[in-house]
């Protein structure tokens, strides 16, 4: 059963072309090699 | 760890790569999203992931993952082409970003009260921008509000042509079946029945047949106009159906020949992986006999260099005159002990060419020590040198045996005394020796 008004909340507005620039500094572009490099660099000091 | 990783990345980006070529965009997005996760330097995923974006209609999103590509691969990208693309048609890109922007603020009418407004927006919205999804589900989400369930229909189809695993418009078709099956919607008949025809089916009204022939003109007149109104809409409907999936059609031509071209790359990419794995076992055997080698030549320099100390200190005793000295070292000598030329040519020098004068050196001045008796440990020293240099020295001998004599170690020098009579018999010091011998109490 759709509930009108739960539904409506969940549309989020599109990206407009003068947000793009944020939109790409803000990425977070940390992945998971990033971390693994983290992580053994920390086992490296307390080692 | 790190090639699981990217192997991990590289099996969600092909899970992509298949749910795109099936027109699950939604699915794509979802694997594209988790590929980049692992792997922001994913190069491919950023780029097919901007393709769908700018397939739904999300254009600023596309052209953030392309300009993300483009920055971790600046050559040979086809992100650049990508970008180049939208921004070619200037009036059709400003069109679509005020498509968006509309869409924008219909959201913001509909979340605070103003859905008829929203609607108004929307229907512009829905033309200007015919792929921007969101549009279009929250325009059939009104719709359905005010129960107009074929018009919502007609745009969840819609929705569902492009990505067709949007759950969003699968929920609400499901919605709308519901809806329709509780209580039937309030649908003008004609358009009803025009969609049956649209089935495939041709449905004449069938109206109660009056036995007069008014009536019967008058059905006759209304069954002519339907089926003018029905050939009308066989002919319209499948044109506007052809063209709708022509457009389709085309944008799926396109997407497949970048996913054909997405497929050779990867081929590419895997040989070149397999090639570089190859490469890499090759260089790490050579590493490892390298290592080997390196170990070896390490031991060999290290002795070489002990050898070459030992060859300097020796010229530069023998530079001092220590002649003792380099006549004691003469054991500790070979023609081998340093591949070198200049140390063979210096070996040679002393030991050989000179080696007799080191020797009557070393005796001379020995000999003389002990004769005039000064010196005599010194000179002791110069006759067992001459000794080392000659073993058979029965004069060396002897003169060692005065030596210590003359010292008081008369113990040494019976013993050497002793050892000229019993060993040179012969020699000239023979007799000295036994003179020498019947002097020691």
């Amino acid at each position: 059963m759709i509930k009108f008004e739960e539904e409506i909340a969940k549309f989020k507005p599109s990206p407009e072309i003068d947000e793009a620039e944020d939109l790409i500094m803000a990425d977070d572009m940390t992945d998971m090699t990033d971390f693994m490099v983290q992580i053994l660099k920390e086992m490296k000091e307390k080692g | 760890m790190y090639k699981r990783i990217i192997r991990t990345a590289n099996a969600y980006y092909n899970v992509g790569l298949s749910r795109a070529q099936v027109r699950d965009l939604t699915g794509a997005v979802d694997a594209l999203s988790r590929c980049l996760e692992l792997n922001k330097r994913h190069v491919e995923a950023r780029n097919l992931l901007g393709l769908v974006y700018n397939e739904m209609g999300e254009t600023v999103l596309a052209l953030r993952e392309w300009v993300l590509s483009r920055s971790y691969r600046a050559q040979s990208n086809p992100a650049e082409r990508y970008i180049r693309d939208v921004q070619a048609n200037q009036n059709h890109f400003e069109l679509q970003m005020q498509g968006v922007e509309k869409y924008n603020q219909a959201v913001h009418q509909a979340q605070t009260g103003g859905a008829d407004l929203a609607m108004v927006t929307l229907k512009r919205v829905v033309q200007t921008n015919p792929n921007l999804l969101r549009a279009h589900l929250l325009l059939a989400l009104l719709y359905m509000q005010e129960k107009s369930y074929s018009k919502a229909g007609k745009l969840l189809t819609h929705v569902l042509m492009i990505d067709r695993g949007n759950a969003t418009a699968r929920r609400y078709q499901q919605a709308i079946r519901e809806l329709q099956h509780k209580a039937p919607e309030t649908v003008d008949p004609v358009e009803k029945n025009l969609r049956q025809t649209a089935r495939a089916e041709v449905v004449i009204p069938a109206y109660g047949v009056a036995a007069s022939s008014y009536l019967l003109n008058a059905l006759y007149v209304l069954i002519g106009v339907a089926i003018g109104i029905l050939a009308l809409y066989f002919l319209v409907i499948p044109g506007k159906e052809k063209e709708y999936a022509a457009s389709a059609q085309q944008q799926i031509n396109e997407i497949n020949s970048e996913i054909l071209s997405r497929d050779a790359q990867i081929a590419e990419l895997q040989r070149t992986i397999e090639a570089l794995e190859q490469d890499k076992a090759d260089i790490q055997g050579t590493v490892d006999d390298m290592n080997t080698a390196s170990n070896e030549a390490a031991d060999a320099r290290n002795k070489m260099v002990a050898a070459y100390d030992k060859a300097l200190n020796l010229a530069l005793i023998y530079a001092a005159g220590d002649i003792a000295t380099v006549a004691e070292q003469y054991p500790n000598y070979t023609p081998e002990l340093v591949d070198s030329d200049s140390y063979r040519q210096f070996y040679n020098y002393i030991y050989v060419q000179n080696f007799e004068y080191l020797y009557a050196s070393c005796f001379n001045e020995g000999q003389r020590r002990a004769n005039e008796g000064f010196e005599l440990e010194f000179g002791v020293r110069l006759l067992e040198a001459a000794r080392v240099l000659k073993p058979d020295s029965s004069e060396a001998i002897f003169w060692e045996g005065v030596a210590y004599h003359r010292i008081g170690d008369l113990g040494k020098a019976r013993e050497l005394y002793q050892k000229v009579i019993d060993e040179y018999p012969n020699s000239a010091e023979a007799p000295q020796a036994v003179a020498q011998i019947a002097q020691i109490p």
